[in-house]
């Protein structure tokens, strides 16, 4: 069961998690708790608003079904045909948790739709959703056992939907992008999901009242912070899933260049969520993007004199966030701050990345 | 001297793995040896500038690898034994980019590429078997105009057909002036390679033993 869990649903949100991640930024980054409330009672008041959301619903377990009929071709699925040799109830059963695994962003759409009719007294309007559920959750169920009483186990590798392919870029910023949109969707959706959070709900108090930068300065900072486990995942990704990249002629400098980058890019998407509340300068983004920047660079790092050992990195973080934080409270500039610590992890990027901090 | 390493250490943690207080070598071929786990791989590695380390390491007698670290690696490549890549990735991909930084000559790159029958270019790296992806690592391992290529066991799991290839672009690159370390549980000789000389990595260290 926990097998059939890990390797189907797990696979799916991790092979999707470029597509969650896009989800997640619009409806936690841009759209206000107002907005979310407003489509929720047009579902349940207008005419055809259930209707909608059933077409919506439909075309997401689709989309399920899809991936599942199609991941369980793939040879490395084999394994999948042995639950024909369970019983057709435990079968069901099983297949049923599967199911509720996929459904698992309409389940929570549903129950946040239930407090919506709560609050606005339309719990009459409620009940299409659990007809929904009825049809939705079999639906994916007999499509399971569907695929299992029709194995395929040839898959053709080189089949496309489109002889047109795009080229892959030959940049090593968007190879290693990918990578962490493919190979680590789960870190990528956890760490983003908890930085958008933390960014909302420090954009949100900071709106409540009259507070100079240091206010946005600590809660930004720790929620760039939260980016530490794809910082993470990046190092591990130069230095042990393509190490051998380490032999190509670049200089130190163009390395430390394209570790700036690609932070850069990483944290880009909750930083964007700042335009959407217009509380804060765009001198003042800035700078607290550069903040959150020298964070990551300082925390990268410092993993190539630690060997990427993570669990010797932790209490650094734990006490670097104090020190941080003292400093943005005794009012030194978040500007000076910043450069300091860009200017620093380059400093002994040089020393650490080639072992210069070994000795002679 | 092509390679020079002085006082070199590596280490995992506290386990000391090399410790070479001096060899060199000049042009030619030379065979490295030693048993499994003594830390052949992990002196190519170092050499190849993927490890940090301590030590110094030079190559054509001025290119240090801590303080040329560029110069150093545009002239020394290394196919490793067991390469493994991003499963989404094509050959195409990784052999464009490789050909790129290591600024290979035109030409150079689909040479290689007929020459050991990688016809799977557009093929992912998930889809390819050992052997397709050791072929790839191979032509890697001669893009540019290196001084001294590293193959570490390069002939696990190639087909006949590629092995002949490689032995023939090994001879035509050593005739132009590359020095090859080639470490094989497989003598070399057969194949009409001359071996210069023969290293066996043993407690730590290179040491020199008479050539089969």
């Amino acid at each position: 069961m926990k097998t059939l869990l890990f390797s189907t649903v797990s696979e799916f949100f991790k092979q999707r998690a470029g597509m969650f991640f896009v989800l997640i930024g619009i409806l936690f980054g841009f759209l206000s708790g107002r907005e979310h409330y407003a489509f929720a009672s047009f579902f349940l008041t207008d005419q055809f608003g259930m209707l909608y959301l059933f077409v919506i619903w439909a075309l997401y377990a689709i989309f399920c079904i899809h991936f599942l009929l199609n991941l369980w071709k793939q040879p490395a699925y084999h394994f999948v045909y042995q639950t024909r040799l369970w019983n057709a109830a435990r079968r069901f059963f099983r297949f049923g948790m599967v199911t509720l695994g996929f459904l698992q962003p309409l389940l929570y759409y549903g129950i946040y739709m239930l407090s919506v009719a709560l609050q606005a007294n339309l719990l009459n309007r409620i009940w299409p959703v659990f007809i929904f559920y009825m049809i939705l959750i079999p639906a994916l169920v007999v499509c399971a056992e569907w695929r299992i009483r029709n194995p395929r186990l040839f898959v053709n590798k080189k089949q496309a939907i489109s002889k047109w392919q795009i080229p892959r870029p030959n940049s090593w910023i968007y190879w290693s992008l990918e990578w962490l949109m493919r190979e680590k969707g789960v870190t990528l959706l956890v760490c983003k999901t908890g930085s958008a959070i933390v960014f909302v709900c420090t954009l949100i108090y900071y709106q409540t009242d009259t507070y100079d930068l240091r206010l946005p300065a600590i809660g930004l900072s720790l929620a760039y912070l939260l980016n530490i486990g794809l910082s993470y995942e990046l190092f591990q990704w130069e230095s042990v899933v393509l190490l051998w990249n380490r032999s190509l002629p670049l200089s130190i400098n163009k390395r430390f260049g394209r570790m700036i980058l690609i932070h850069a890019l990483v944290i880009l998407p909750e930083t964007l969520i700042c335009f959407r509340y217009h509380v804060l300068t765009l001198t003042e983004i800035a700078q607290l993007y550069l903040l959150g920047l020298s964070i990551l660079l300082l925390f990268h790092t410092y993993l190539y004199r630690k060997n990427g050992l993570l669990e010797d990195t932790m209490q650094p973080v734990l006490i670097g966030f104090v020190v941080l934080t003292l400093l943005i409270l005794y009012k030194i500039p978040v500007l000076l701050i910043a450069v300091s610590g860009i200017f620093y992890s380059w400093y002994v990027f040089q020393k650490w990345y080639s072992g210069k901090n070994q000795k002679n | 001297m092509v390679l020079e390493v002085t006082k070199l250490k590596q280490q995992y943690g506290a386990n000391e793995v090399l410790h070479m207080e001096s060899w060199k070598i000049g042009y030619g071929i030379y065979w490295i040896q030693g048993e499994n786990g003594a830390g052949k791989s992990t002196l190519f590695r170092t050499l190849a500038g993927m490890l940090p380390y301590s030590g110094s390491v030079v190559l054509d007698g001025k290119y240090d690898l801590k303080q040329n670290q560029t110069d150093y690696l545009l002239r020394l490549n290394l196919g490793e034994a067991e390469p493994l890549y991003p499963s989404f990735l094509t050959p195409t991909d990784l052999i464009s980019f490789v050909a790129e930084a290591k600024k290979s000559p035109a030409g150079q790159a689909d040479m290689l590429i007929e020459a050991l029958g990688i016809n799977y270019l557009k093929n992912p790296f998930g889809s390819c078997s050992s052997g397709m992806v050791k072929k790839v690592s191979l032509a890697l391992a001669f893009l540019g105009d290196p001084s001294v290529i590293i193959l570490d066991e390069p002939l696990i799991t190639i087909d006949q057909e590629a092995r002949t290839a490689l032995f023939e672009i090994i001879k035509t690159y050593h005739a132009n002036g590359v020095t090859f370390m080639l470490s094989s549980h497989q003598l070399f000789q057969q194949e009409g390679l001359t071996v210069s000389g023969s290293f066996v990595l043993k407690n730590k260290s290179l040491q020199s033993i008479p050539v089969l």
